[in-house]
């Protein structure tokens, strides 16, 4: 592999992989979480961007969501081992403590989500049981609360110390 | 979306109908009890023995990256394997033991009863049957002191008592009374219907 492309951009490629599998969980959970929050019922006359945002079929993306999120973790969980010698050293020997401390909280985040996923799809392939509408909202709430914090502290620091800098 | 136009105003009303609930389950896994139990116990029990993991200092492995040594729990370096590097993961402990308490958690709620029935049902079932065995047994009586089962011996006697009990074979013996000869159908009652009579005694 080494003699096609060079090492940074082999764990680079790997890292945008991870990306885009975090942007698509990041917009169906985002979708998820408006439309569980505030559903639209009846609108007269045509609605607006908001409107649209939330008019999901939502039930639909627990799936979605359930398999992006085991993607994205297992290919981050994938690439963390270039992270744990090859960004997370520099980082301390920076004293970024903060950066990293949050990078550490972030990977108990993503863990929490994923343990949380079972329940997640059982209250939302259970949809119609109007039991579980208090447990599916805050589920999905807080999953789209993880995610957000999960985007935002790993492109952080990815700004902070990248892969191949 | 249901679209209408009102032609007589020239108005166009447009109505958007969107509910979280519209989809409902359809697959057998989201019906199911056990899932349920299982879903509930994992994403409950999950973060407490994650925290717990973590606050204890509590891995699956241990891998010393110096050596290439994978070791199961914690252990730290032995002399040589000094240095940074050491990687205890935690998160494979936490999902097994999640998993585990989830289905012994299913399991549960497998109980086979075998204590002994109520008082009242036993009561009810017994007072089928008389006090006193004098007394003829009905035929509630029978099935509760033969469990409700009829066996092939119970049918087999049944047919025995139905064929001597028939018209056709008559009274079979007089009672208490030995002052008169038994009849044919006595003496077959009593030795058999299959019994030949000693020649030498026959007349």
């Amino acid at each position: 592999m080494t003699e096609i492309i060079s090492v940074n951009t082999f764990w680079t490629l790997w890292l945008l992989v991870h990306l885009v599998l975090a942007v698509s969980l990041l917009g169906a959970l985002t979708h998820q979480a408006v439309a569980v929050m505030m559903p639209v019922r009846k609108v007269a006359g045509p609605g607006g961007f908001v409107s649209r945002f939330r008019a999901v079929p939502a039930a639909g993306y627990a799936t979605a969501v359930c398999v992006l999120w085991l993607l994205t973790f297992f290919v981050g969980s994938y690439i963390y081992i270039k992270y744990r010698t090859f960004i997370r050293i520099p980082l301390e020997q920076a004293h970024y403590y903060k950066t990293q401390g949050f990078f550490d909280f972030k990977e108990h985040v993503a863990t929490l989500g994923l343990v949380l996923l079972p329940v997640y799809w059982y209250f939302w392939k259970n949809a119609h049981d109007a039991e579980y509408d208090t447990p599916r909202k805050t589920a999905t709430v807080l999953l789209a609360a993880m995610c957000w914090f999960l985007f935002i502290v790993g492109h952080v620091l990815n700004n902070t110390r990248g892969f191949g800098s | 979306m249901n679209t209408s136009a009102n032609a007589g105003t020239g108005t166009a009303a447009t109505t958007k109908t969107s509910t979280t609930r519209s989809t409902s389950s359809t697959s057998s896994l989201a019906a199911s009890a056990k899932f349920r139990t299982f879903a509930l116990t994992f994403s409950t029990s999950a973060p407490v023995i994650y925290i717990a993991c973590l606050f204890f200092n509590w891995p699956l492995f241990t891998f010393h990256p110096v050596t290439n040594r994978l070791v199961f729990g914690w252990e730290g370096p032995r002399p040589g394997e000094s240095g940074t590097g050491m990687v205890a993961s935690k998160r494979n402990l936490i999902v097994i033991a999640a998993i585990a308490g989830g289905m012994l958690w299913i399991e549960r709620g497998h109980r086979i009863t075998i204590e002994i029935p109520p008082a009242e049902v036993a009561g009810s079932a017994a007072a089928a049957c008389p006090e006193n065995e004098d007394l003829p047994h009905s035929a509630d009586c029978f099935n509760f002191l033969q469990g409700n089962v009829v066996s092939e011996v119970s049918e087999r006697s049944d047919a025995v008592q139905s064929k001597l009990a028939s018209p056709e074979l008559g009274p079979a013996c007089s009672s208490n009374n030995e002052n008169v000869p038994y009849s044919a159908s006595c003496l077959g009652f009593m030795f058999g219907w299959f019994r030949q009579a000693n020649p030498e005694n026959t007349p």
